[in-house]
């Protein structure tokens, strides 16, 4: 009992006195005192009562997906997207790549050292912009963290039809302007 | 939006069965990833949330509509593009703006050109960690492919929304 409240208070210190924390605390603080000052306080209310659904998403919504994320970035073979992807270019290789790049969890961290095991490993530039490029929009990960709760789920749906064919778009833009606009002999990739 | 909760958690469940009987070594790590990355939405999250709620009032309508709102048009698809590009900031940020934008009457179709044109040039990921990567070629072939992509797909979501509407 008492190491649970331990654990528990050091994870709220954890919380309270990260930097950035605080910082959103300030501003939150001060829109608010903006707004009272402005509109008064019925619209400090109305704003209020305008975040109980996000606030209930946020708490019925978002531990799932954090945890699905979790689960898939730790279960998911290392060499699987590789091999997906490695057999390089065509079609099929574009359409994997716009897959694997919307359903790739976690940041740049995971995306970019990616793509340069691919290049390094044969993969044409057309599935290997398509890719980063589907990361980039069609970030199934990002839309379920951080758009859905903050924006609703009508903007993200327009997007999505409006964007699933955009990262092929791309991919075999870039593959047509390497033709001519030649990559740096030596090799590509700065590590 | 119940349902949809629902679903995840159940598809959750589901998830964590088979990694615990497949490989339960893998549990606390599973546990430790959703630790550290569910830790900005005990706290910068909700912060974020409440501020644009309370901001969201406050930016002038009128000209929001004017410049991203569906008055603007094809105009408002590129000040959304341009907007875009001169938003070098983590989503953490970013989603709040778009909310107070959307609350503040922005159009569909500018928004989404907005976020395309912020995620594809997103400069606060290219230069630390594409751009050492991968180097100079491969950063200038990416963007020179996708730099029309935001105006694209704004024509296409207004395409998208007249079809949504009539129906």
């Amino acid at each position: 009992m008492n190491r649970t409240l331990e654990t528990l208070g050091r994870g709220i210190r954890a919380v309270v006195w990260d930097r950035w924390f605080v910082l959103a605390v300030v501003i939150a603080a001060a829109s608010g005192l903006l707004l009272y000052q402005v509109k008064g306080l019925e619209a400090v209310r109305a704003a209020l009562i305008d975040d109980i659904p996000v606030f209930t998403l946020l708490v019925a919504f978002l531990p799932a997906v954090l945890l699905l994320a979790a689960i898939i970035e730790v279960m998911l073979p290392k060499g699987l997207v590789e091999r997906w992807l490695g057999v390089g270019s065509g079609f099929k290789g574009i359409v994997v790549a716009t897959i694997a790049g919307a359903f790739t969890p976690g940041g740049p961290f995971v995306s970019f050292p990616l793509v340069l095991a691919l290049y390094r490993a044969g993969a044409d530039w057309a599935p290997l912009v398509t890719y980063i490029t589907a990361w980039s929009i069609l970030s199934v990960a990002r839309t379920l963290v951080f758009e859905i709760p903050l924006v609703g789920v009508e903007l993200p749906t327009v997007r999505y039809l409006a964007c699933i064919v955009l990262p092929p778009i791309a991919g075999v833009t870039a593959q047509f302007i390497s033709r001519f606009y030649r990559a740096p002999p030596g090799g590509v990739g700065g590590k | 939006m119940i349902g949809l909760s629902v679903f995840v958690w159940t598809l959750v469940g589901i998830f964590l069965l088979v990694a615990w009987k497949r490989r339960p070594e893998t549990i606390p790590e599973i546990f430790s990833r959703f630790r550290s990355s569910g830790r900005i939405f005990v706290g910068i999250v909700p912060m974020a949330l409440l501020a644009a709620g309370f901001l969201a009032p406050l930016v002038p309508s009128d000209l929001v509509g004017r410049w991203l709102g569906d008055e603007a048009g094809v105009t408002g698809l590129f000040i959304g593009m341009l907007a875009g590009w001169c938003l070098p900031i983590p989503p953490v940020i970013f989603y709040p703006v778009i909310a107070v934008l959307l609350k503040a009457g922005a159009g569909l179709p500018q928004l989404v050109a907005l976020i395309v044109a912020w995620s594809v040039f997103a400069l606060h990921r290219t230069l630390p960690m594409e751009l050492p990567l991968m180097g100079g070629y491969f950063v200038s072939l990416r963007l020179m492919s996708s730099i029309f992509l935001p105006v694209v797909a704004g024509f296409a979501a207004m395409g998208i929304v007249e079809l949504l509407r009539m129906s």
